[in-house]
């Protein structure tokens, strides 16, 4: 340790720098495509930080020793190199890049230009987000833009959260979440909802303020981030100033939002109720009183006995006793929860500087009502980005974001737990009998509605302040702060660090009103939850720079502490004596409580980069990190990648070939680890919460695991990137990530006194291809025409498990985890379909070793039905824009995944749930009657003890889909126009997303989290937005 | 600037400092082992622990509806199910399944009866791996002694349990032969520990052992809740019963008899004495409280019609209960029938305190048990100074709970046999107690004899067990 410091202070002192006598020269910089001044154009003398950037009209003024070489530079643009001469004047003309070979890019602890990057990455610009604006969150702006990035949102509630995933699935128990880093320090994510209500912290930020995202794919990228990359990061940085004149924004937008699919979710009408209420009764007597639906039963095929059936089924149908009321009405409940959302959304931003400060500053609101009434998301922020040059070598700038947001909604269940919750909005679509109307002929709610104890699903979906509400919200702070300071000590060698403080309070309020469905026991239930978290970041980097000849090194070396502290507060009042205030003091304590976890991070960096003449590069990366997570005996973990690219196109041998831009192939390897989400799950422990009689009571829960370690990842990456005729890039990848060392709950002899215990066990392969293009199909002075694509493929096998034993995990043991298979493979009774003689279902015995077919569910032996990840995926954009008008429409595909459809379990429920839950629509004329019918849904059996409708591959549905994920078509206003308005630049824009979707299941709605598991929650939504942009 | 560097190579220096510091890090709601347990008063609280899950098993995770329990409940109707005199009317499938003797090596019931004695005995093992290095103030010697008198006693006696429920009964079997006791817990193991099978001679000599260095660090003194002296000498006795070392069992029963401060329960109070805490013959009784039962899974929701109704009176117990309708015990039983599946005849011994069915202190040995202890063992040709005949000790309880009863002058196995039955049903003791004697119990469920050798008398061990240490052998026919 002692040696790198002496090494560093040499760094530092060891040289120093002398100018040459000065003189002054000026210029203008335009654009070589319509001649345009270039503001902000970096001037820079070369091998020195001596320079400046271009004022609002393109000119600058520098005072330069003789005989330098100036380089003038600008992204997007090709730099340019023009020696100082006796003239003083210098006129520059700037040619634009050819898209996508040398954009300047946002890297682990720094910035590179992508023709020297040689690790898997890449950025996106906020300009290709635009349109998708009514997102809530960073994340969900990502879809179908990236190679290798997978995005689902989980439910179609406001704030709800989002899933994204890098190259498949890097984990089995642990994090499968990427690294967010927001301008230099990792922030805090993830979801922080309860009760099945998802709330995502991410939300919080405003996407307006995002000036682009990268994402780190491969070690070479990555392993900068050590201990916590193995599933990628995502970098995120924010708009800054620009010198020159200060320039406003405002920017408007209003949508409306429906559910995407109209055929999800939807029920039976009223007359096929009635119908299907029938016959499942002719099946309940045929199951309980005449035995008459098997072929061994005694009175199967008997007229007589369906006679008596039948009889028995028009018994008092309206006595209420099967939940069967007399028809009054055909209403479509669906329609009564699920409308018309809205959503607005207002931004204001100023940014400008002089060449000293600059400065970003804007406030965003943003609101949005869901599908449901009463469930909405609304989002206040407000950022100042801030950075001054106080001399030559001192730079140093904040970045603050202050946020609040307000998320009502209701108790959906997207948290993957089993059963169906009452009083879910969607369990009442379902629960709400169809023959019912909402309100009674004098205008009050109908109170007879329902046929669970719900009454009405508009006593809960309508809070109003009633005694029978029950309503979530969540009310979040957040204050994310930044600070750094870059010292260019040497012209050679910089240095650099960065504070982050990001503080982040959750409130979630969880009220069930004296009246309403659940809240009735308690006589009113108030919840409040507060979660905490604060992050704590210092990092101190060293950058050295130096090119020697054709030689070109960057040595990167530095230091990164974290803390992480978690704190909760649970507390709850039941027997509320009025409904009017929820507040907790109005009712009698129930339960409190309260706890902190913390945990620390402490990393070492280096990296060194070096390339020769811009065609041969070399970059190696190392980091130590140690963490409180783990055991003392593997607490310090290293990860190093080493990576190599050639430029061919830069060799002699094809730099006369005009039509080849650009050619580089690179070559990656290296490791990333990713620490268990359990803060203390090294530690032996004792819980101090039991009693014995009126004494405390403490025991051992935990033993501990002195080796625990990170779990590790062993990335190889292989990639090209070709430019062709300055029309066509494209980028092509091979990943191969090993995973091993995975946390697994490893079952231990219940003699140590323990079931099990986190050790590193598991192992999970990840590959696939990634291809990138991007093509400018055509491109004239007015009309130009861009079309990107990409693909990937995805396959995530298990290695190793435990003693090679499968696991069986979720709802019933319903996922398989064996070597050799797919991670979330799902494994249940296969379902073979209805037999048309006796229309009963029917399962294969044992599907891996026979054809042979049972009618009994419970004697089929589970097989693997599917996987839910997809095989391959991805996304096309095309752009069009001609004479100010852009169209640009997003669509994404994937294809080979499955879904488990849970509340399709309770909406094909066969009769079981009869007098509780209406059907799906599709079962609709599509259940079996008489023999001969060819059928997807058995005859009804009322309450049928044999549960046909039980989990089986009948409830695995493809996931296949093709999706219109945005289409925006944008107008900007003339110049000549504009600028009488005293404006620089109008925008106008109409777009849509989720507004079109092919999918081979489209009773269903096909985005679904990486498990496949759909959940009882809120569908997602399609939205148009009408929007306005205006420069000024 | 070299100011600055010097300023930022020192904050540096300042930084590298207290690296260990930074990354030790503890939650707030529990501690570690070495920090959790630092004075005879944390040692009181630890061994609370293992009381607690004895009737509250939940392992921690803030989550008490785990649907099987140990001494709440699930261990008590075990013997009485599977030996006849109670059986289930609905099933609910909760612990009716032992009166079919339904289960396998995969079940729940086998997983449940191993793990939580096991694992209570593991919390034993961890707190005895420090409880030497403790620091004992003076004045707490006496404090400290008991607790880890406490400690012995209690790990004896879940080696016992688990030996009944998962090894044949030495009375039944070659005491030497390998492979024939349960695995002997003895030491804090490491989480890779693959257990093997002792002997029954190693298992019973170990739980002996136990026995005895539990009987030299414990106080005599009456401690509700808590195993003392004279309970530990009552187990020292029936195990001793169990080897068919008479002489010991009637020692240790003739001790307890003569020497401890319990007494029979009488005539005019033995319908009153149950769902009381802490009652004249209870030696030692683990304490529910509303928020630590078995719920239920406890004894009292298996023993009423108006909770899981499966422990109710088989014909043959109620035959056998009321045949003398002087006896106070036969009133002991009402017909309850709050949900008509559930209707029978049930024993009242589980009122619930509180009009709570969950609490209900099961008690593991009480004094009448030690008398029958007594006059078993000397029928057997027992031997102990200040011995009575084995009638005295029969004549004893008799006296206590018929009205009008004259004295026998000899009693035979089977009338020591029958009384047990009468006298202590529902708690715990039927099966063994025929088996161990040779003699077979009557299953109403399966309509026939059952004998000590038919396979399903004992349980499979676990088969995740089996699976985790490939040389415990597992028990035949499973």
């Amino acid at each position: 340790m002692k040696k790198l410091l002496l090494l560093v202070l040499a760094l530092f002192i060891g040289v120093s720098s002398v100018f040459a006598q000065a003189k002054q020269i000026s210029g203008t910089v335009r654009a070589a495509q319509d001649n345009s001044p270039i503001p902000g154009v970096s001037v820079v003398v070369k091998g020195s930080t001596l320079g400046t950037i271009t004022d609002a009209d393109g000119k600058f003024t520098l005072n330069v020793p003789a005989n330098e070489v100036l380089v003038f530079s600008f992204v997007g643009m090709k730099s340019k190199e023009i020696p100082v001469t006796s003239v003083s004047v210098y006129n520059v003309t700037l040619e634009s890049e050819v898209i996508g070979v040398d954009e300047v890019m946002v890297v682990a602890y720094g910035t590179t230009k992508r023709s020297s990057f040689t690790g898997s990455a890449q950025k996106v610009d906020a300009d290709e987000l635009v349109g998708v604006t009514t997102s809530e969150s960073v994340d969900k702006m990502l879809a179908g833009k990236v190679s290798g990035v997978r995005v689902s949102s989980t439910t179609g509630a406001p704030g709800a959260s989002g899933e994204i995933q890098i190259r498949g699935v890097g984990s089995i128990n642990a994090s499968t979440r990427p690294l967010y880093v927001i301008d230099g320090v990792p922030m805090e994510t993830g979801t922080y909802g309860y009760q099945g209500f998802s709330s995502d912290i991410l939300s919080t930020l405003n996407p307006e303020d995002v000036k682009s995202i990268t994402i780190l794919k491969d070690a070479a990228a990555a392993s900068l981030y050590g201990s916590r990359a193995a599933n990628g990061v995502v970098l995120i940085t924010t708009k800054s100033g620009e010198a020159g004149k200060t320039k406003f924004t405002f920017k408007t937008t209003f949508g409306a939002s429906k559910t995407a699919m109209n055929k999800v979710y939807q029920h039976m009408g009223a007359d096929q109720y009635l119908d299907y209420v029938n016959d499942a009764l002719i099946g309940a007597y045929l199951y309980y009183y005449e035995p008459g639906l098997y072929p061994n039963d005694p009175g199967y095929n008997d007229p007589e006995v369906l006679a008596r059936a039948m009889a028995y089924a028009q018994e008092d149908p309206d006595d209420g006793k099967w939940g069967i009321k007399t028809p009054s009405a055909n209403t479509n409940w669906r329609d009564v929860i699920y409308k018309t959302g809205k959503n607005q959304d207002y931004q204001f931003s100023a940014s400008g500087g002089s060449d000293k400060t600059n400065f970003y500053t804007s406030v965003g609101y943003n609101q949005i009502d869901g599908i449901i009434i009463g469930s909405d998301f609304e989002r206040y922020t407000g950022r100042l980005n801030l950075s001054h040059k106080s001399n030559k070598w001192l730079e140093f700038g904040v970045k603050q974001l202050l946020s609040h947001t307000i998320q009502n909604g209701f108790g959906d269940q997207s948290d993957q737990e089993q059963g169906i919750n009452n009083a879910s909005p969607l369990s009442m679509a379902f629960t709400m009998n169809p023959t019912q109307p909402v309100y009674n002929e004098d205008g009050s709610l109908n109170q007879d509605a329902g046929m669970s104890n719900v009454r009405n699903a508009l006593e809960i979906l309508n809070p109003t302040g009633a005694s029978t509400d029950q309503t979530y919200s969540v009310k979040r702070y957040r204050s994310l702060s930044n600070a750094n300071v870059n010292m260019q000590i040497l012209p050679v060698l910089s240095l650099r660090s960065t504070f982050g403080l990001d503080y982040s309070n959750s409130k979630t309020f969880i009220w069930w009103a004296p009246e309403s469905v659940d809240g009735e026991v308690y006589n009113g239930l108030g919840q409040l939850l507060t979660y905490t978290t604060i992050a704590k970041n210092a990092s101190f980097v060293g950058d050295f720079k130096k090119d020697f000849d054709k030689h070109n090194l960057q040595l990167i070396g530095g230091y990164e502490a974290e803390g992480l502290t978690y704190e909760t507060i649970e507390s709850s009042a039941e027997k509320y004596s009025t409904y009017k205030l929820p507040e907790l003091s109005n009712g009698q304590p129930l339960t409190v409580g309260s706890e902190t976890a913390s945990s620390n991070l402490m990393s070492f960096i280096g990296n060194a980069n070096y390339n020769f003449d811009n065609k041969y590069y070399a970059s190696a990366s190392i980091r130590s990190d140690g963490s409180s997570r783990l055991g003392a005996n593997n607490r310090w973990g290293t990860f190093w990648s080493a990576s190599a690219a050639w430029r061919l196109s830069q060799e002699d041998f094809l730099s006369n070939a005009e039509w080849m831009d650009d050619f580089k192939v690179r070559a990656s390897y290296g490791t990333n680890g990713t620490l268990p989400i359990d803060y203390y799950a090294h530690l032996g422990l004792y819980s101090f919460s039991s009693a014995y009689g009126p004494e405390s009571a403490i025991y051992t829960i935990q033993p501990d695991n002195t080796d625990l370690s990170w779990e590790k990842s062993y990335n190889m990456n292989f990639g090209f990137e070709l430019g062709l005729f300055s029309k066509l890039t494209t980028t092509v990848e091979y990943y191969h990530k090993k995973s091993k060392d995975l946390l697994m709950q490893v079952p231990l002899s219940y003699l140590t006194g323990f079931e099990t215990s986190w050790q590193n066990i598991g192992e999970l392969t990840n590959k696939g291809i990634e291809i990138e293009l991007h093509s400018t199909n055509i491109s004239t002075r007015k009309f130009r025409w861009d079309t990107d694509f990409n693909f990937t493929t995805i396959s995530a096998i298990v290695d190793k498990l435990p003693n090679g034993s499968d696991i069986l995990s979720g709802d019933g043991g319903m996922y398989l985890l064996r070597e050799g298979e797919s991670i979330n493979t799902f494994y249940l009774p296969e379902w073979a379909g209805v037999n048309p003689d006796n229309g009963m279902a029917q399962f294969y015995l044992d599907p891996e070793n026979s054809d042979e077919l049972t009618y009994y569910r419970a004697l089929a032996k589970p097989a693997i039905q599917g996987k839910a990840i997809p095989d391959f995926m991805g996304g096309i954009t095309n752009s069009l824009s001609y004479n100010g008008f852009e169209l640009s429409f997003l669509f994404t595909y994937q294809f080979g995944g499955n879904l488990f459809d849970y509340p399709g379990y309770f909406f094909h429920h066969d009769g079981v749930r009869l007098g509780t839950f209406n059907l799906a629509k599709e079962v609709e004329n599509n259940w079996w009657k008489q023999p001969g019918d060819i059928v997807d849904n058995p005859r009804p059996v009322g309450w049928n003890g044999d549960r046909p409708d039980r989990w089986s591959s009948r409830h695995v549905l493809s996931t296949d889909h093709i999706r219109l994920k945005d289409i925006t078509l944008s107008y900007t206003l003339p110049k000549s126009i504009v600028q009488k308005m005293y404006m620089n630049n109008v925008r106008l824009m109409v777009s849509g997303n989720n507004i079109w979707t092919w999918a081979k299941e489209d009773t269903i709605e096909p985005e679904v989290t990486l498990n496949g598991y759909r959940t009882v929650d809120t569908p997602i939504t399609k939205n148009f937005l009408f929007g306005i942009n205006v420069e000024f | 600037m070299k100011k600055l560097i010097f300023i930022l190579a020192a904050g540096f220096a300042l930084l590298f400092q207290g690296c260990q510091d930074f990354l030790e890090q503890s939650p707030s709601d529990a501690l570690p082992t070495t920090e959790a347990i630092t004075s005879v008063t944390d040692l009181g609280y630890a061994v609370n622990g293992v009381y607690t899950g004895m009737i509250d098993f939940d392992l921690g995770l803030g989550d008490n509806t785990e649907p099987y329990s140990y001494y709440g409940g699930d261990f008590i109707a075990y013997a009485d199910l599977k030996g006849g005199d109670l059986d289930f009317t609905a099933s609910n499938n909760q612990i009716s399944p032992m009166a079919r003797f339904e289960h396998g090596a995969e079940s729940d019931f086998a997983e449940h009866f191993w793990q939580i004695p096991y694992t209570l005995i593991g919390r034993i093992n961890d707190i005895l791996s420090i409880v030497d290095d403790l620091n004992v103030e003076s004045g707490e010697e006496d404090a400290y002694n008991d607790l880890k008198g406490q400690l012995f006693a209690l790990r004896a006696l879940m080696h016992f349990d688990v030996a009944r429920l998962f090894a044949k009964l030495p009375a039944n079997a070659d005491l030497n032969a390998v492979n024939s006791g349960i695995p002997i817990a003895n030491e804090k193991y490491p989480v890779d520990y693959e257990p093997t099978r002792a002997t029954l001679q190693q298992t019973y000599t170990f739980i002996k052992d136990d026995l005895s260095t539990a009987l030299g660090l414990l106080s005599r003194d009456e401690n509700l809740g808590k195993i003392n002296y004279w309970a530990t000498k009552g187990l020292l006795a029936r195990v001793h019963l169990y080897l068919e070392e008479n002489n010991d069992a009637l020692s240790a029963a003739q001790d307890v008899i003569s020497n401890s401060p319990y007494s029979l329960y009488t005539i005019d109070n033995y319908l009153k004495v149950w769902g009381v805490e802490g009652a004249s013959e209870s030696m030692f009784e683990i304490l529910t409280t509303p928020g630590h039962s078995s719920q239920r899974n406890s004894i009292g929701y298996y023993t009423h019609s108006s909770g899981y109704g499966e422990c109710a009176f088989s014909d043959q117990g109620y035959e056998l209960l009321t045949e003398n309708a002087n006896d106070i015990r036969s009133q002991l039983i009402e017909w309850e029938d709050d949900e008509p599946e559930k209707e029978g005849y049930y024993t009242q011994k589980y009122p619930g305190r509180d009009g709570n069915l969950f609490l209900n202190n099961p008690i593991v040995i009480r004094l009448s048990e030690v008398y029958l202890i007594a006059a078993e063992a000397k029928l057997k040709g027992g031997t102990a100074s200040g011995a009575s005949e084995a009638q005295w000790y029969i004549n004893e309880i008799r006296k206590n709970r018929i009205t009008g009863y004259s004295d026998v002058s000899a009693v035979t196995l089977d009338d020591i046999l029958t009384e047990r039955r009468k006298e202590l049903v529902a708690e715990g003791h039927r099966c063994w107690d025929a088996w161990r004697n040779g003699k077979s119990v009557y299953s109403p469920s399966l309509n026939r004899d059952i004998e000590a050798d038919f396979n399903r008398a004992i349980l499979p061990i676990p088969k995740r067990e089996t699976d985790i240490s490939s040389a415990l052998e597992q028990n035949p026919g499973y």
